[in-house]
């Protein structure tokens, strides 16, 4: 479970100060698809960097379990990443001079024979079976992200940040994308930044942000369970 | 501003400029402060030795037992364009150099007291303190810088006791100590003595007598031409001032030649650098080009045009680079040369002309490297924004690509990256390289020397202060009462017969001892020699045995005479007034210390040369008692060696070679040092440049969860593991290159050297070091700037 409490990020832009994430509270369960909204500028990347320790906070506390981040050291917290978190950005982001298969394999903390069998067996399973050892630059965009979201999954992560996975993919790949993310939430959570709404459907909840507030909450699962009763 | 203008990319773009800039200053900095001092610590000097005779030209008229033909003089007397014939002998003695080990000689010339006023008065010199010497007095002037760099003043004694006095002679005459009596004020280096001291004198009898010439003002080419044409002919020597100018500079070309393949090498390393530089920033820019390219500009054009940008930039770098080093030398000048007397010109022509390739060359390989990328361009594609990254050209193989276990391993990058390696790999070979051919020649040539000291494996030499004085007759007692000695065996003063020549550019003496015809038998069977063809010398005639190495290495042969001015055994063997024929040559011994190194003439034929000068008690050869080898030395050096006379052994010779070759790799290593920080400098930017490359890399590592530590380790692992390759590749290309030369050179010439010497492979370390640890400071304060976030938040 992961809970941040009246969390705050400001920039310093000049002499003006810009509140990026303003007092927000929200608790991510265990095996629940978040999904963030907000218009372009509302604090949404800001958020996922926060929460993944990947930022500081200039107010407000973050808690993995009962693990609080202003008390854990910067090694710690960046030890949270490769071990409790995984990360999905809009950009694929592989390095150009190692093999999809590589690309994968640059994740787990102690690489091992074991953990190559199953990054073969995971790209694979994304239809990249026979493109293992292939370089960056010789996959097609979709494909890249496929192999991106194999890097975030193969350390058995619990919860993936996905910062606008499929906003560079067509619709087709963003779907299959995004399928994958979500058959992730069997092992884990997953938290999404995304404007698409065929994506949003499947979320249990959707949190709104705008200027750096949650504006809204929308909890799928209470609303489908009100009208079970209704 | 256009748009198009060759500045405006440099103005827009000022890291780039910067680092373009930066190297050209370096590496112009670098070369010409690199030129400029071999030029002034091994050149200048030498120039400045010769410089008492800038004024005046030397007439050497060869003596005969009756002297010299008169008519000579007469003949330079009677010349209306001449305005000075004045008698002058000269005892050389040698000046000490910028670096310990080093020396020149340098010509205390002999004036009689009447021609000293119109000597210094041709010299524009006056008395500053003190005084003239007087009239038959060991009394010395010297000009200010000259005093300084012997380090006396008025009133201190000044002792003579030069190597290279007479004739080649070995050993110099007993010291004489001259007293400085005064300093002159004067632009030229002189140092005078009383010609009537010389002349009463017994240790200097034998000198040759000669005459300075001094022309009347506007008449010098005139007498010039006058004394090569007419006074010049077998009984009469003539130097001129542009003669022995031309001699200094024929001498110092072998070391000059050396200098110009390690400049041109750093120089081809940095264009590489500047090149690769270039080519990732055209990368970033493919889509200018494209699109220029796409709008009408045609290719060669553009190359034309980027050609231009960095030659333009690296011209500037190079005048930047050439004032900093005149700022640089200027220092250098000031605290080190100009204190301890020595000139220093470091405005030259020779630095100037060394550092001009590096334009040239910088030029040529932007121009061909752009060129290439440029055929390459397809308008179209650019356009289209696609084929921008930096080494997509570089498909892998497909076959050769399997998946690592661990993709972080510091080789993969390198591997995947086989230009940059080879890149970084040739620079930082080419770097060491250009170092360790110095250090090498000078191991190799002491190694060398060596063979030819192993005649004293077995035998010690005494002998007298002066050479051509004969030895105490009590130190002969001495010597051969003492329990340790078993057999004396006089010889003749070695004189200077034979050299070998140890490319390259060292010798040694390979000259033959004279000793009596028993000593010579027991000689070759104490060492064990053999004849490998002809026979020893018989007694009382010219012949002479040498050995296999000095044979092969001036290829010699039985029936050879040497000595004959007309006709050198080889190119620049000394002519000899008495010439010697070639008898015997014995073969090389297997083993070392075993005699290598000696030959033999007759001694009873030598007594019998006036020239040769063989001194009532000769010098020595001491053979110990079985056994007793340390004894007898220990007690040489310890005791004997009081008594005014010169003892030599073999430790003591090996020890001196040794010392000499470690000093002069102590000042190749204040050299290499300059060289290491020009070689890190260009290394680290290769480095600085690649690694900057890879930000995104390091960014989404980090954004991973990857620690700036472990980021930072595996860089400099990486580095670590390509410099630590690419040292390991140099060595073994140059030991195969060592190889070669000892027995492709070498070993035909009759010489031989150790490979696995351990000092001058230390040189080769300080360029790798000293490009990690640069390497390793801008990695660090490039990951202190590093931000993980802006790098996965940029939207591409
Ligand atoms: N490094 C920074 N310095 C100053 N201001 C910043 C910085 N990073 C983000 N901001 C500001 O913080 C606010 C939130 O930015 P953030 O990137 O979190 O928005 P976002 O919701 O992800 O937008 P988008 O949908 O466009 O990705 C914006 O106003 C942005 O300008
Ligand atoms: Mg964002």
């Amino acid at each position: 479970m992961l809970q941040t409490e009246n969390l705050t990020l400001t920039y310093k832009d000049g002499d003006s100060i810009v509140t990026a994430v303003n007092n927000i509270s929200i608790t991510i369960q265990d095996h629940q698809f978040i999904g963030i909204l907000g218009p372009s500028g509302s604090g949404k990347s800001s958020l996922l960097y926060l929460m993944s320790g990947l930022r500081q906070p200039t107010g407000g506390e973050i808690f993995l379990d009962d693990r609080a981040y202003s008390k854990m050291s910067e090694k710690d917290r960046n030890g949270l990443r490769r071990t409790e978190y995984g990360f999905v950005f809009q950009h694929h982001f592989l390095i150009n001079y190692m093999t999809a298969l590589e690309n994968v394999m640059v994740s787990p903390i102690a690489p091992s024979k074991a953990y190559m069998v199953q990054a073969k067996a995971f790209l694979a399973d994304l239809g990249l079976g026979d493109k293992l050892h292939r370089f960056p630059y010789e996959l097609s965009g979709g494909e890249r992200q496929r192999v991106a979201v194999a890097r975030a999954m193969i350390h058995r992560p619990r919860i993936i940040f996905a910062d606008e996975p499929t906003g560079l993919l067509d619709r087709t790949t963003g779907l299959q994308v995004m399928a994958l993310l979500r058959s992730f939430c069997k092992q884990g959570s997953l938290v999404a930044v995304t404007h698409n709404p065929e994506i949003l459907a499947e979320a249990d909840q959707v949190i709104t942000i705008r200027d750096g507030r949650v504006s809204d909450i929308d909890y799928r699962l209470m609303h489908d369970l009100k009208e079970m009763i209704s | 501003m256009n748009p198009l203008s060759i500045w405006i990319y440099y103005v827009r773009n000022k890291q780039h400029a910067a680092i373009l800039l930066a190297t050209g200053i370096m590496v112009t900095l670098g070369i010409y402060s690199l030129v400029a001092l071999v030029w002034g610590v091994f050149v200048e000097p030498a120039r400045q030795a010769i410089h008492a005779y800038s004024e005046t030209s030397l007439v050497t008229p060869k003596t005969t037992n009756n002297g010299f033909d008169p008519s000579i003089l007469l003949k330079l007397q009677v010349n209306t364009d001449i305005e000075n014939v004045i008698p002058s002998t000269y005892i050389r003695i040698e000046l000490p150099g910028m670096i310990p080990g080093q020396g020149f000689p340098f010509e205390l010339l002999g004036l009689y007291e009447g021609d000293i006023a119109y000597f210094l008065e041709r010299y524009s010199a006056t008395i500053k303190t003190g005084r003239l010497p007087q009239s038959g007095a060991a009394e010395l002037v010297l000009s200010e810088d000259t005093a300084n760099i012997l380090n006396v003043d008025v009133g201190d004694e000044y002792i003579v006791t030069s190597s290279e006095f007479y004739k080649g002679m070995e050993a110099p005459p007993a010291p004489t100590t001259f007293i400085v009596s005064g300093i002159l004020d004067s632009n030229t280096e002189l140092g005078i003595v009383s010609l009537e001291f010389l002349n009463h004198h017994e240790e200097y009898r034998q000198l040759a007598d000669r005459f300075l010439v001094f022309a009347k003002e506007g008449k010098e080419v005139a007498v010039d031409e006058f004394l090569r044409s007419e006074i010049r002919n077998l009984e009469t020597d003539v130097r001129t001032y542009q003669m022995l100018s031309e001699r200094v500079i024929n001498e110092a070309i072998p070391g000059l030649a050396l200098l110009l393949p390690v400049v041109l090498l750093v120089a081809f390393a940095f264009s590489l650098v500047i090149a690769t530089i270039n080519k990732m920033a055209n990368v970033q820019r493919l889509p200018e080009f494209g699109i220029l390219h796409a709008t009408g500009y045609s290719k060669r054009w553009l190359v034309h045009r980027l050609t231009m940008e960095t030659t333009i930039l690296t011209m500037a770098g190079w005048a930047v680079g050439i004032v900093l080093a005149g700022g640089v030398l200027q220092l250098v000048k000031t605290s080190l040369f100009a204190a301890r007397g020595f000139v220093f010109n470091y405005v030259s022509w020779l630095p100037f002309t060394f550092s001009i390739p590096i334009i040239l060359i910088i030029a040529g390989l932007t121009y061909w490297t752009t060129s290439k990328t440029f055929t390459r361009i397809d308008p179209v594609a650019i356009v289209e924004q696609r084929s921008m990254s930096q080494e997509t050209d570089q498909k892998h193989s497909r076959d050769s690509i399997e998946s690592q276990l661990k993709p972080l391993n510091p080789s993969i990058f390198y591997l995947r990256h086989p230009r940059r390696t080879l890149l970084l790999i040739s620079t930082t070979g080419i770097m060491i390289m250009a170092i360790v051919l110095f250090v090498f020649s000078l191991s190799i040539g002491s190694d060398a020397k060596e063979l030819f000291l192993d005649y004293l494996s077995h035998v010690s030499i005494v002998r007298s202060q002066g050479m051509a004085n004969s030895l105490d007759s009590s130190v002969l007692a001495l010597v051969k009462d003492h329990p340790t000695v078993e057999r004396v065996i006089p010889y003749a003063p070695r004189y200077n017969i034979l050299n070998v020549y140890i490319p390259p550019f060292a010798s040694a003496n390979g000259s033959p001892f004279g000793v009596y015809h028993d000593d010579l038998i027991y000689l070759v069977e104490l060492y064990g020699l053999e004849l490998k063809e002809g026979q020893l010398p018989h007694p009382g005639t010219n012949d002479m045995v040498i050995s296999e190495s000095l044979a092969r290495n001036r290829d010699l042969k039985i029936g050879d005479v040497v000595g004959d001015p007309e006709q050198p055994a080889y190119p620049g063997a000394p002519s000899l007034d008495q010439e010697f024929v070639i008898s015997g040559i014995f073969s090389q011994p297997v083993e070392p210390e075993t005699g290598n190194g000696w030959g033999f003439i007759s001694l009873e034929f030598l007594e019998n040369q006036s020239a040769f000068n063989v001194p009532d008690i000769p010098p020595i050869f001491i053979v110990p008692k079985e056994g007793q080898k340390e004894n007898l030395d220990n007690w040489l050096e310890n005791e004997l060696a009081q008594q005014n006379v010169s003892v030599v052994t073999y430790r003591k010779e090996i020890a001196q070679n040794k010392n000499t070759a470690r000093q002069g790799m102590f000042s190749i290593a204040l050299l290499e040092i300059g060289l290491a920080v020009v070689a890190a400098f260009g290394l680290t930017i290769l480095n600085y440049v690649f690694t900057s490359e890879r930000q995104m890399e390091f960014g989404v590592l980090y954004a991973l969860g990857f620690g700036r530590h472990q980021i930072l380790r595996r860089l400099l692992g990486e580095t670590t593991y390509i410099i630590g390759i690419a040292w390991g590749i140099n060595v073994l290309l140059f030991l195969a290159a060592i190889v070669g030369l000892l027995f492709g050179i070498f070993k035909p010439m009759g010489l031989t050297f150790s490979i696995f010497k351990f000092t001058p492979w230390l040189y080769t370390l300080p360029i790798p070091i000293a490009v990690l640890a640069s390497s390793a400071l801008t990695t660090l304060r490039m990951f202190s700037k590093l931000d993980a976030i802006s790098i996965v938040d940029r939207r591409l």
